[in-house]
């Protein structure tokens, strides 16, 4: 399984990467924005996205929207330390299909990639 | 008609030579020129039974043409000529270019080294004297082949084609000799002919064999003639090895005469029937055993056990397994030894200093060292990475987004940290504990320790002011400190020998389950 990483923190990005290497994923692409991220997705087709929502040169919401527009069913997860309702229903109306508020356990974060990739009908 | 060949019968007279393969008409000497003309002679070959078809007209007619000229001569020429018979081709041995280039340069290269070995310097060339400069330690004699190397390829033998002589009759032609029987257990031959070796070795070509032999036997000294072995099997040497010169096996090395001031490398078993004189500059690696006559002033590396028959001399030496060696005199330089070492005398009675080191194994406490190290380094680490953290979680009340991100960085660097130190630890633990099962700090003498003999144990350092004569056993006890049985009773150690705390064998001791290095 193919996943990408959109953070525009390094430290971010290699927790996330280990949590996903303890999980047995070890494809993984970085990006350090959303404008990153899409110039990576056409060539790499990540089978999930986690993203970052403040980042620098395109922040995630906006990376979702524009993501969305061509890709309706990769499953996408939103990391981010934006925990209020409202800001959790712009991302889920923007596309994101769960929401992992920072800081995080490697329990959780396991758990909604494992939750994600079920309910989008993806195979981990 | 009748008349003419009646006469033509007295004047013609055919021959034949070479296997009936050429017919040779002869003419005597005639006053009736005009009744040799071609056909009539034609028609007295034929009769004669020759096979009109290898009749030659144009030898004939010259014939004809010479008698009409001077008819008092007597004349001959060959006029029919057989087919001869066509030999088959002999089954032959094609080597591949590359070997065949080899074994030309090893040729053209022969005459050199047989110039090196008369005309051998005082001072042997270096390899560094100049980069233009021929290397005549490099110059092997011996063409050395992998395994699954292909080495020739077999042409097969052909048929012969038949003959016939001048009357028609069939001579037989000679086949090519049969097929070259290439049944040596060391090459494979394929259906197509094309031959491989099936072992690294040495290989042997001659018109009617091919073998790869898995040792190298030499009948005399390793010098200019041998130049450097690098073997890919075993090596016999029935001489010695000449200073400087390097000898490496992948198997095993027996060397019957002495060795100077070389490098011998195995690795599996070295045996030196003589002995090895280092001059301070030889050495030995056994990846395996060393067995040897006598050690002076070498170095040496041996994995296994070692076995010395009559003396070590100023060398360092360090081995991996026992030196059992009862007969053997130790004196000068300093021996490493991890498990039991048996001699019959360790020093001299002049003084000499001599060094064992017992239960140590060299490249493991390395190891332990550098573990320790790194575990000492990552301890402070962490500490101080757990101290800011802390710091850093009671300055903040809410935490900003960047404060949180930054909170989660500090956790990760600690957990990766911790999970670094435990393996670390773990590495320490197996270190610790192959140190420990496979070292025996044991020391049998036969006959004497003399003073100014040293002896380090795990923790400890015995140096000798009093000669030990007569039968002695070192060992440490249950506490790890030194031991001593002379003449089969204990005796304290501190009567013959200074004894200090020393840490250049670690002393390992085990505490619930675990092992780690005494204080």
């Amino acid at each position: 399984m193919r996943i990408l990483l959109i953070d525009d923190s390094k430290t971010m990005r290699n927790i996330q990467k280990s949590i996903l290497k303890q999980l047995g994923y070890t494809e993984i692409e970085e990006a350090c924005d959303g404008q990153d991220a899409l110039s990576k997705v056409g060539a790499f087709k990540p089978d999930l996205c986690l993203v970052d929502w403040n980042m620098p040169v395109m922040d995630g919401l906006t990376f979702v929207k524009n993501f969305r527009q061509s890709d309706k069913t990769t499953p996408l997860i939103m990391v981010t330390t934006e925990a209020e309702k409202s800001r959790v229903i712009d991302a889920i109306k923007a596309g994101v299909n769960n929401y992992v508020v920072k800081p995080f356990t490697p329990d959780l974060l396991s758990e909604r990639i494992t939750e994600t990739l079920a309910k989008c009908g993806v195979a981990g | 008609m009748t008349t003419n060949s009646h006469d033509l019968d007295h004047l013609l007279k055919l021959t034949v030579q070479n296997h009936k393969l050429e017919g040779i008409l002869h003419i005597a000497p005639t006053e009736s020129p005009e009744l040799i003309e071609p056909s009539a002679l034609e028609a007295f070959v034929i009769g004669e039974g020759v096979k009109s078809s290898f009749i030659n007209q144009d030898a004939i007619s010259t014939l004809t043409h010479l008698v009409q000229a001077d008819p008092g001569l007597a004349h001959e020429a060959c006029v029919a000529r057989g087919q001869p018979p066509v030999s088959g081709g002999d089954s032959t041995l094609q080597l591949e270019a590359s070997i065949q280039t080899r074994i030309d340069e090893i040729e053209s290269r022969r005459a050199e080294l047989e110039d090196a070995v008369s005309n051998e310097p005082a001072n042997p060339p270096s390899q560094s004297d100049s980069s233009e400069a021929i290397d005549f330690y490099e110059m092997s004699p011996f063409l050395i082949v992998k395994r699954g190397d292909q080495i020739c390829t077999l042409i097969e033998s052909t048929e012969g084609e038949d003959g016939t002589d001048v009357f028609g009759q069939t001579i037989a032609s000679k086949d090519g000799k049969p097929t070259l029987s290439l049944n040596d257990a060391s090459v494979h031959v394929a259906q197509n002919g094309s031959v491989t070796a099936l072992c690294s070795g040495l290989l042997t070509v001659t018109p009617s064999s091919v073998q790869v032999s898995e040792t190298l036997q030499i009948p005399h000294d390793v010098d200019f003639s041998t130049a450097n072995i690098n073997f890919p099997g075993d090596v016999h040497i029935d001489g010695g090895v000449m200073d400087n010169f390097k000898v490496r096996a992948t198997g095993e090395v027996l060397i019957r005469k002495l060795v100077q001031s070389s490098t011998i490398e195995a690795d599996k078993c070295i045996t030196l029937e003589q002995g090895m004189a280092g001059k301070d500059k030889g050495w030995i690696i056994a990846h395996g055993e060393l067995h040897a006559g006598y050690l002076e002033s070498i170095h040496a590396s041996v994995a296994a056990d070692c076995k010395v028959d009559h003396e070590i001399t100023n060398s360092t030496i360090s081995i991996c397994g026992e030196l059992i060696s009862p007969g053997a005199s130790l004196r000068g330089g300093e021996i490493t030894i991890a498990k039991q070492c048996e001699l019959n005398i360790i020093g001299s009675v002049q003084g000499v200093e001599t060094t064992l080191v017992l239960g140590s194994l060299a490249d493991l406490q390395e190891l332990l060292s550098r573990s320790g190290a790194l575990i000492a380094k990552a301890t402070h680490e962490l500490e101080a990475k757990q101290s800011r953290y802390e710091g850093f979680a009671q300055s903040i009340g809410k935490p900003t987004p960047a404060q949180i991100e930054e909170q989660m960085g500090m956790e990760f660097e600690i957990s990766e940290l911790r999970l670094t130190l435990s393996k670390l630890e773990k590495a320490n633990q197996t270190l610790l504990t192959t140190l420990r099962t496979r070292t025996s700090p044991t020391l049998h003498v036969h006959r004497a320790i003399y003073a100014k003999s040293v002896i380090y144990f795990p923790g400890y350092k015995a140096v000798f002011h009093r000669d030990l004569e007569g039968e002695s056993v070192l060992a440490v006890d249950e506490n790890g400190g030194p031991t001593l049985m002379h003449h089969d009773k204990e005796r304290p150690l501190r009567d013959v020998a200074k004894v200090y705390r020393d840490q250049r064998v670690p002393l390992i001791e085990q505490h619930d389950n675990e092992y780690r290095i005494a204080a």
